[in-house]
């Protein structure tokens, strides 16, 4: 058939035509059925809490850690499914949404300070460390991950600070925590050398 | 911690153009076009691939993955290997930078044809043509060696060895000019194909006959075809009416001729050539006239370099400089979607395709495959080789009407076209 008048053709003096052109087999569909049902489940879930919590309102705000937990998830997925290669970043995005829904969950349910005390400085850590393992793990292409560790070790140090504005009142977690991060940037001052030089400059080129 | 390969790791930064693309795009706009060649015999896949491992080492414009910086993004040298695969997608789909062992290109082969996909970011359609020319004379030396003689196998496969700058900074002259408030054209709409899909047709005609028409009008093969397509659009689409916004024209302009430049990265810009349609009686000789007026004043050296003058001195703006890139993304995409206002179709000429002589009994013709998107939802190349004149629509609108239009018009002159197509319109969508 023509594709521009749609005219049938018929057997062209003989010749036998080959396809040019493989046919291609796209389901634009399905990935769309799996993103809304997953849309679908996120609104219903969010506002089935948010209900339950309004009728239900005993002084705790329980729905606020729900819709938290469900952006976590979509930030997350689409995080995942868009940058799979450094893990490292991956980390970073750990952390700082993990920080932010226990910050949530504290206050939700009748701050008392949990999360600034414990679950963050010792999420930066946990982190620090994990990333430092990665450096030895992967010693060929470490110097990808030296941007996403200054962030975390920087993330690190914000414990510290809080600690000096009187936010948190248990100070070990926070030492640790100040401690690890610090002992992360010497350790990449001393060993990084050019390496680091390099991969800053061509990071905060402008 | 130490790292063998540090020392060797090697970046350059993506050139004016360039820093574009890796904004706009995405798999609805994929900023990736084609250039591809097609052979008297099939295509080996192993033998292709060798020839790319050959290839490769010659271009260092596209040995690279991309990376974000903090203000920019950035090209770091890619030491892995690209893959060769079966061609299994539409045409010019979105290049995802984390496949394909991360780099900006792909190489596929179907049948007597061997595609090579670019992405934007690295290099414009003549960096892309030089690359695809001298992979093809890598296969032929391969797959022929036997039948080649001496003197052709040792042929080197570039006559120039290309350079990685950046021409628009190179040929940058702090220029002022007047600016003009870019007007709305007129956009063409209808009913789109299934998303992702795209539909080619592709025009083969006589290129002494098409030269020879234009020849008879006095103008030169850009100015006729643009006005061929303008005049398409009043026919088809407008019904010979007037309308208050211009049909325009954008093509796009190879810089190296006009400052002397070797460089493998982009150095291309525009011209916007149009019609308003003020009246209901147009000819074709009054458009053709007027089109050809506004290439002889647009397509100037002077104006040309106000157009470089124009993107660098924004890219060297401290402000813009100094914005981190997720701001910078958000500045770029309202910039991108103002400029595609200003045009009604995209027209690219890769014009005549020289090969050495020795390898031209191997090769059939060339095409050029530029992608669409929804504000620009039918794009044409051309391009030559021998006496084979391919022209390319590509198009996510489901009736082809601008093509049928257009080559009824070339057939009436006397032009035998002959017409293949990617199968999109056929299929029972």
């Amino acid at each position: 058939m023509c594709p521009l008048c749609r005219t049938v053709l018929t057997n062209i003096e003989g010749e036998n035509y080959q396809m040019v052109y493989p046919k291609i087999e796209v389901d634009p569909h399905k990935y769309n059925i799996i993103k809304r049902l997953f849309i679908f489940i996120s609104v219903l879930s969010a506002a089935g809490s948010v209900i339950t919590n309004y009728l239900t309102y005993n002084g705790v705000i329980w729905s606020a850690i729900t819709i938290a937990v469900i952006i976590y998830f979509w930030v997350v997925m689409t995080y995942s499914i868009k940058r799979n290669i450094n893990f490292a970043s991956h980390i970073l995005i750990q952390i700082l949404c993990v920080s932010a829904i226990t910050v949530i969950m504290d206050n939700s349910i009748g701050y008392v300070g949990w999360s600034v005390n414990h679950v963050i400085p010792e999420i930066m850590i946990i982190a620090n460390v994990a990333v430092l393992i990665l450096v030895f793990v992967n010693r060929m292409y470490w110097y990808t991950y030296v941007l996403n560790q200054i962030v975390i070790a920087v993330c690190g140090l914000i414990p510290g600070v809080l600690y000096m504005c009187g936010v948190i009142d248990v100070p070990l977690p926070t030492i640790m925590a100040t401690a690890t991060s610090f002992i992360v940037l010497i350790v990449m001052i001393i060993f990084g050398d050019k390496t680091i030089k390099s991969e800053l400059k061509r990071r905060f080129h402008f | 911690m130490r790292n063998e390969n540090n020392s060797e790791t090697k970046w350059h930064k993506l050139d004016n153009t360039a820093n574009v693309f890796p904004i706009i795009s995405n798999k609805n706009y994929s900023s990736v076009f084609r250039v591809a060649v097609r052979l008297k015999e099939e295509v080996d896949g192993e033998t292709l691939r060798e020839a790319l491992e050959n290839t490769l080492p010659w271009f260092n414009s596209f040995s690279v993955k991309l990376r974000r910086g903090i203000f920019w993004h950035y090209f770091e040298t890619n030491k892995k290997q690209p893959l060769v695969e079966r061609e299994q997608a539409y045409p010019c789909s979105f290049i995802d930078p984390n496949t394909n062992n991360q780099f900006l290109f792909k190489v596929t082969y179907f049948r007597k044809r061997i595609n090579l996909e670019v992405f934007h970011v690295i290099t414009d359609g003549t960096g892309a043509m030089k690359f695809l020319k001298a992979l093809t004379y890598n296969y032929i030396k391969l797959a022929y060696r036997d039948a080649l003689p001496e003197k052709s196998l040792n042929l080197p496969i570039v006559d120039v060895v290309s350079d990685v700058e950046d021409s628009y900074h190179k040929n940058y002259r702090k220029l002022s000019y007047p600016r003009h408030k870019t007007k709305k054209a007129y956009k063409i709409k209808g009913e789109k194909l299934p998303i992702f899909s795209m539909g080619v047709i592709h025009g083969y005609v006589n290129t002494t006959a098409l030269l020879e028409l234009c020849k008879q009008k006095n103008v030169s093969l850009t100015q006729y075809i643009s006005t061929l397509i303008i005049w398409c659009i009043y026919k088809e689409y407008l019904n010979e009416q007037i309308n208050k916004n211009s049909v325009q024209v954008n093509i796009p302009v190879n810089l190296r001729q006009f400052f002397d430049s070797t460089t493998e990265m982009n150095f291309f810009s525009y011209i916007n050539v149009g019609i308003e349609i003020s009246q209901k009686d147009y000819t074709f000789d009054e458009m053709l006239e007027k089109i050809s007026e506004q290439f002889r004043s647009q397509l100037t050296k002077e104006n040309l370099a106000q157009s470089i003058s124009d993107n660098v001195s924004t890219e060297r703006n401290i402000f813009v400089r100094c914005a981190p890139l997720v701001v910078k993304n958000l500045g770029v995409r309202i910039a991108y979607v103002s400029s595609t206002k200003a045009n009604t179709i995209v027209l690219s000429n890769l014009g005549k395709i020289e090969v050495y002589e020795d390898f031209k009994e191997y090769i059939d013709s060339f095409e050029v495959v530029v992608s669409v998107s929804k504000s620009e939802p039918i794009k044409c190349t051309m391009c030559s080789f021998n006496d084979k004149f391919v022209f390319t629509f590509t198009s996510i609108l489901r009736t082809p009407y601008l093509q049928r239009t257009f080559f009824r018009f070339l057939s009436n002159q006397g032009l035998d076209v002959t017409i293949e197509s990617n199968g999109v319109y056929n299929e029972d969508l």
